[in-house]
């Protein structure tokens, strides 16, 4: 293969039609179902992985509908006491592992490549699996639902309450494997995400040149690598517990329910950040582009990023407050919990500075972003 | 819609079980520490809201100089530098708050609450005046007086939350917490089971009646004292009846042979305001109908329906509503 000094950047010989054609027909779609399912292209997951989340999401607001539904009255008896804690459980669990960070993920599946100029996600099979695996438990966790072995114990399923003298029946296994499923997926598209920033950035976009949203989501990704480990490894032990009769979180054998506070709150909060994250890029990037200027501060947004990244690692006891913890731990965690607000409050202070300086243009996106406030 | 609001919040947050009508001093504390950390949040953002206006709306020359950059990057540095500075100022004060609330361990009542599926056992240890005793779903404190509640778990977490006298603490299976509950005010302080626990989790409402020291003194020794002989001859009958039922295999009746430890201890059940948890009312027409069928009452609960003829249930409803 010889190159031109002309065309230095082609690494081909073919000619401009000849290339065309061989691109064409390596990345096209063929039609077809199986060409529809077999699908590597990370546009048509990515949409279909953002269709699929907001099916959930109208989902589980149905569920939140029959909770109103059913509070509406004082003592009203509309559902079940069963009833209702299934549904419960299942809006929180839906919300969370099939919606929030689901969609998050997805947007960054669809935008990322396309934002740092490369053709396809990093691990475009992977990718693939992701989506089918998080539809898996998705499917799961509903048919269950409506098969009357829904989830019945909060979706942060507090031991000893799903545990197997507490939890009869199938219903917190249900859970256990839905978060293995979905932490399975969340976990492929992390990887994907961060491999595709570091390694396919088109040529001369350095690390200080990806746009905001690309940031928010690597380091999102990053958060969701260190974390999810952290449920998996709590929702194997109560499978355990429950299916193979270990005693992790049993206190009459040397176990300790607060073990299983720790770890899913050791993911738990980081999960908020999973989400905020995200939604704080989308913001970023709106406000640059709807007052025709860069963002004011682009480094210190960064660091903002980052540092709300390595804060949401230090802040998961703050959900354990009641719990019964020695004050000295306590007080560490209020206090880092109220650092968040630091890099939080830059961040919003730099997107004052951004639509001080620049000439606000009021589209509907913008409009969101302002009504956000 | 709107209009209903002030309504809408003023039921939520009035009455015996709120946070924000705080009738002791760890939950004044608190509510000093919310309202506080509220006010402060609130002219911030109001302050946000201000400049976000003013940067939307204010007149724009042509270009952007070196100077205004320069000017934003200095505002910009100094309302982060504010923000620390009033978060520490925030985190302190509720080091503060924390701090003078005090330990539970220095009061000198001792209360121990056992948190079962779906009611609350309450053990009064014994004192110079009184001998120990046993009681369910009504706590009886002195006004003015810390009080050391021991909160432990029979079976699954539970949460121990009167809103108006403290904050909220979780019973924890294999583990025993503290709390220091105290009352300004005579009163009945409503509580609720605060961590999810399973089919009536919502049914699981606390009493704390706060009264003069010297009535608190006449209650502990009323309940200290075994259940009285009986008079009247439905009540006298209903006794028998509960003896021989296996009513006596799960609740206690001190002074009897009931001695079971699976459900309330019934010996002055007739003096307690509300049966089951907070769910209804004390009245004999209520004690039938729970007696009847607890299960329709409260789905699920772990007292099961005796069989019973209606002369046992009229007999043993006068009995229980006897028992003072
Ligand atoms: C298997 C054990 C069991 C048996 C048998 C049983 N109970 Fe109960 N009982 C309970 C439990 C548990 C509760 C608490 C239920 C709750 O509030 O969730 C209770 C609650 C009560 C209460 C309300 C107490 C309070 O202060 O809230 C009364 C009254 C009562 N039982 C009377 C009876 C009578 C009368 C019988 C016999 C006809 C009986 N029980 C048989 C377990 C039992
Ligand atoms: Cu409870």
């Amino acid at each position: 293969m010889t190159r031109s000094a002309e065309d230095g950047l082609r690494d081909t010989a073919l000619s401009d039609r000849e290339l065309k054609r061989a691109l064409a027909s390596t990345w096209s779609a063929q039609p077809g179902l199986w060409e529809a399912l077999s699908t590597v292209d990370h546009k048509v997951i990515g949409r279909r992985y953002i269709a699929t989340a907001f099916v959930f999401l109208a989902l589980g607001g149905v569920l939140s509908l029959l909770m109103r539904l059913q509070l509406a009255q004082p003592e009203a008896r509309f559902i079940g006491p069963d009833r209702y804690n299934q549904i419960f459980t299942m809006h929180g669990s839906n919300m969370m592992f099939l919606f929030a960070v689901p969609v998050m993920q997805a947007m960054a599946v669809y935008l990322v490549p396309l934002m740092v100029g490369t053709r396809n996600i990093a691990f475009p099979r992977l990718n693939a699996f992701s989506y089918w695996i998080y539809v898996a438990g998705g499917l799961l966790l509903w048919i269950a639902f409506i098969v009357d072995t829904g989830p019945d114990v909060g979706w942060f399923a507090y031991v000893p309450l799903s545990g197997p003298q507490y939890g009869a029946g199938k219903r917190a296994d249900i859970w256990a494997q839905m978060i293995t499923f979905t932490e399975l997926s969340a976990l492929a598209v992390a990887v994907e995400i961060v491999v595709t920033v570091f390694k396919q950035r088109a040529p001369g976009m350095s690390l200080d040149r990806i746009p905001l949203f690309v940031w928010s989501m690597l380091v999102t990704s990053f958060l969701v690598i260190l974390a999810m480990p952290a449920i998996m490894i709590a929702s194997t032990s109560l499978i355990l517990d429950r299916l193979v009769g270990t005693h992790f979180f049993n206190p009459a054998e040397g176990g300790d329910v607060l073990l299983w506070q720790h770890l899913f709150w050791f993911f738990g909060h980081p999960e908020v950040y999973i989400i905020f994250l995200p939604a704080v890029g989308m913001v970023s990037t709106i406000v640059a582009t709807f007052t025709g200027r860069p963002v004011f501060g682009y480094l210190a947004m960064v660091m903002a990023l980052v540092a709300t990244g390595v804060l949401a690692f230090g802040l998961w006891v703050h959900h354990m407050f009641v719990a019964g913890l020695p004050r000295l731990g306590e007080s560490f965690f209020t206090a880092s919990s109220m650092a968040i607000a630091v890099p939080a409050g830059l961040q919003i202070f730099c997107w004052l500075a951004t639509i001080w300086a620049g000439k606000p243009i009021f589209k509907t996106p913008f409009l969101f972003v302002m009504a956000s406030w | 819609m709107v209009a209903l609001w002030p309504a809408a919040f003023a039921c939520g947050c009035s009455g015996n079980q709120s946070a924000l009508a705080p009738y002791g001093a760890p939950a004044i504390h608190v509510e000093h520490l919310i309202v506080g950390i509220v006010a402060l949040c609130t002219l911030i953002w109001v302050a946000v809201m201000l400049v976000l206006g003013l940067a939307l709306w204010r007149k724009r020359q042509q270009g952007e100089t070196e100077i205004q950059q320069r000017r934003l990057a200095v505002v910009v540095t100094a309302s982060v530098a504010a923000t620390a500075v009033l978060i520490a100022g925030m985190t302190v004060a509720s080091f503060y708050t924390t701090r003078s609330i005090g330990l539970p361990q220095r009061a000198s009542i001792a209360i121990t609450v056992r948190a079962q599926q779906w009611w609350w056992q309450v053990f009064y240890a014994s004192s110079a005046a009184t001998p120990g005793f046993q009681t369910a779903n009504e706590i009886h404190i002195p006004v003015g007086q810390d009080v050391h509640v021991r909160l432990e778990s029979a079976d699954v977490i539970h949460s121990f939350w009167v809103p108006s006298l403290a904050g909220k603490q979780d019973l924890v299976p294999g583990r025993s917490n503290s709390l220091l509950l105290r009352a300004e005010k005579p009163g009945v302080y409503r509580g609720q089971c605060a961590e999810f626990c399973g089919l009536q989790h919502g049914h699981m409402a606390v009493m704390v009646i706060a009264e003069a020291p010297a009535d608190y003194a006449r209650w502990t020794a009323a309940q200290s004292a075994d259940a009285i002989p009986l008079v009247a001859p439905d009540a006298a009958a209903g006794r028998i009846a509960f003896l021989a039922k296996p009513c006596a295999a799960c609740h206690t009746i001190r002074g009897t042979t009931a001695t079971g430890n699976t459900g309330p201890d019934l010996t002055h059940v007739g003096s307690r305001q509300t049966i089951a948890a907070g769910l209804v009312e004390t009245t004999r027409g209520s004690l039938a109908a729970w007696i009847a069928d607890p299960q329709t009452l409260k789905p699920g609960n772990n007292m099961p329906m005796v069989p019973l003829t209606s002369v046992e249930l009229q007999n043993i409803s006068a009995y229980m509503e006897s028992l003072k």
